[in-house]
């Protein structure tokens, strides 16, 4: 079978109502379909995961720089000392070993739609049938003067996790007591929305007990935030004194950063800050950008359906790069996305059958030792948009009994998603 | 591990307690089979492809293997007790308010919830 068949052949699967009826083994046995990956985080391990448990007739690579994954996720819980790095840390060893998935350590650096190829900064094209897209986040330094991937060894964001979540750590490890740690949450939309307010709560766990005179202030890009009621709660109830909360409309939010001298520049006044964590605004992976996958606002659409994006019928966008509307930014969506993907993706590639789109999300928060609450959803794939089937929260003036089984059925979730992403 | 029947028929004994204290005159049995007859019916519309794909979304907390910490597992539990057990969580009984359990049980249909029950129940735990 020539490449030029094959592909006839994969856009006659995607168009064609009758897809679910062709008999596609058959034809699949001269050579296998080619899914690949960019990104090895929760959208794209669970993606590529899926289908290469759902047919052996789809050869599935992921490609991912790192050898080693550690979760954004429960990374507050690092920097609390509630978890060591180690064990937020998976390797992708039983991708590979068990479900043969094929491990491209190398970066994606550019897309040919028309080739439907991708251009690797090290190795050769890879060629595929269908592309997952999955990159998680870029930051935008620019968007604060005097921020930049330099200053952020300095001032970390801790917005993507590993070598950024250690150098906070350390920072907040060395600091005298006594000190101001600025703690500056990003403009929405962004990565995890409930996570800025319990990064707060986690190191505002670790100065209690360690530099009990230091203060942490929130110079907010927002004027709300995710399960604030809550936050708020529990910064009263354990940290009573220790956090400032300043909103954007009365700071200004935060202009510009001198991280030689650790000063963080509102509108009015600058604040001269013993270790200072600056997450900025983000956009979808810059490899969506060069993709031509995103939006004006640096996002991708996508098939509330199916994930597929809309602008390219051949590749999939899922995760923290996709606009999936309700569904906030969590690796739980990513991972929750990533299935209903994965079903398209087979139906797409085996003629397996397509199931209607149902997404799941939960945040869980920890906000003090056996204290946790949580927020999260069922949704549906709509006509334009995913929508919201249903959804509930924790409640203020919960039962210490109850918070503990929250802070423990965390725990729970943090096994079960891992265990799904990485088998 | 502890017989998942006897929790099937200690919780129908509440449900009836706590639903049925005007029906004191009908015969506890025939109540039961009538619960058992709602189960089947509900199992009998199992998809198990469907099943796989929905579950899934629940995967994403209920480990097939490990310590389940605060989490129970699923896999491999009795079809009906599966039932009966979302179907509590559906109509609200004591002991099965999790937000997160409730808010998933009143989004699934009876052909959802026979196709998930019968999925997990095919299941092997690893633990």
């Amino acid at each position: 079978m020539t490449k030029m068949t094959r592909r006839k052949f994969g856009a006659l699967l995607a168009t064609s109502a009758a897809a679910s009826t062709l008999a596609a083994p058959a034809v699949l046995s001269a050579a296998k379909m080619r899914l690949v990956v960019i990104g090895g985080g929760p959208g794209g391990t669970t993606a590529a995961r899926y289908v290469a448990k759902g047919s052996k007739d789809v050869s599935v690579t992921i490609i991912e720089p790192k050898q080693n994954f550690t979760t954004c996720f429960y990374s507050n819980l690092y920097l609390g000392g509630f978890r060591t790095l180690a064990s937020i840390t998976h390797s992708y060893g039983t991708l590979a070993g068990q479900y043969g998935v094929n491990m491209v350590h190398d970066v994606a650096v550019d897309v040919d739609r028309a080739a439907k190829t991708v251009k690797l900064a090290r190795g050769a094209d890879l060629g595929y049938d269908r592309l997952v897209v999955s990159p998680g986040i870029e930051m935008l330094y620019d968007t604060i003067e005097g921020y930049s991937r330099e200053a952020s060894t300095m001032m970390p964001h801790a917005w993507q996790a590993g070598t950024q979540s250690a150098a906070l750590k350390t920072q907040l490890e060395a600091m005298e007591d006594g000190g101001v740690v600025v703690v500056a949450p990003p403009p929405n939309p962004f990565r995890c929305p409930p996570g800025p307010y319990e990064r707060i709560c986690m190191i505002a766990h670790y100065l209690k007990a360690n530099k009990p005179k230091s203060k942490i202030m929130v110079l907010d890009a927002k004027n709300k935030f995710s399960k604030q009621a809550l936050f708020q709660e529990a910064w009263t109830n354990h940290y009573d004194g220790m956090i400032e909360w300043v909103p954007e409309e009365v700071s200004g939010g935060v202009k510009a950063v001198k991280a030689d001298s650790m000063e963080v520049v509102m509108e009015d006044e600058t604040v001269k800050a013993a270790v200072a964590n600056i997450i900025p605004a983000q956009a979808a992976g810059i490899i969506a950008k060069r993709a031509g996958l995103t939006n004006d606002g640096g996002w991708c659409a996508i098939d509330p359906n199916s994930m597929r994006s809309k602008v390219d019928e051949n590749v999939f966008v899922i995760g923290d790069a996709s606009v999936a509307s309700a569904m906030p930014k969590s690796g739980f969506s990513a991972n929750s996305q990533a299935k209903v993907a994965a079903n398209a993706l087979l139906a797409d590639l085996t003629g397996s059958k397509k199931f209607p789109a149902k997404f799941r999300n939960t945040c869980w928060s920890l906000v003090a030792t056996n204290d946790g609450v949580k927020v999260g959803a069922d949704y549906k794939g709509g006509d334009a948009k995913i929508e919201v089937t249903s959804k509930f929260i924790s409640k203020t003036g919960e039962a210490a009994d109850l918070r503990a089984q929250t802070a423990e059925e965390a725990n729970g979730w943090y096994d079960g998603i891992t265990k799904d992403m990485f088998g | 591990m502890k017989s998942p029947f006897a929790s099937v028929w200690r919780s129908t004994a509440r449900v009836m307690a706590l639903a049925l204290p005007t029906l004191a005159g009908a015969s506890s049995l025939s109540w039961a089979e009538t619960q058992e007859d709602k189960f089947k019916k509900i199992l009998a519309q199992a998809d198990s492809a469907y099943g796989e794909y929905l579950a899934g979304q629940c995967v994403t907390c209920h480990a097939p293997s490990g310590a389940a910490q605060g989490i129970p597992h699923i896999h491999g539990l009795p079809d009906v007790y599966l039932v009966q057990t979302m179907l509590e969580y559906k109509t609200g009984i004591e002991g099965r308010t999790n937000p997160a359990m409730v808010n998933i049980a009143k989004n699934l249909s009876d052909e959802e919830l026979g196709s998930l029950a019968k999925y997990f129940s095919e299941q092997k735990s690893t633990q």
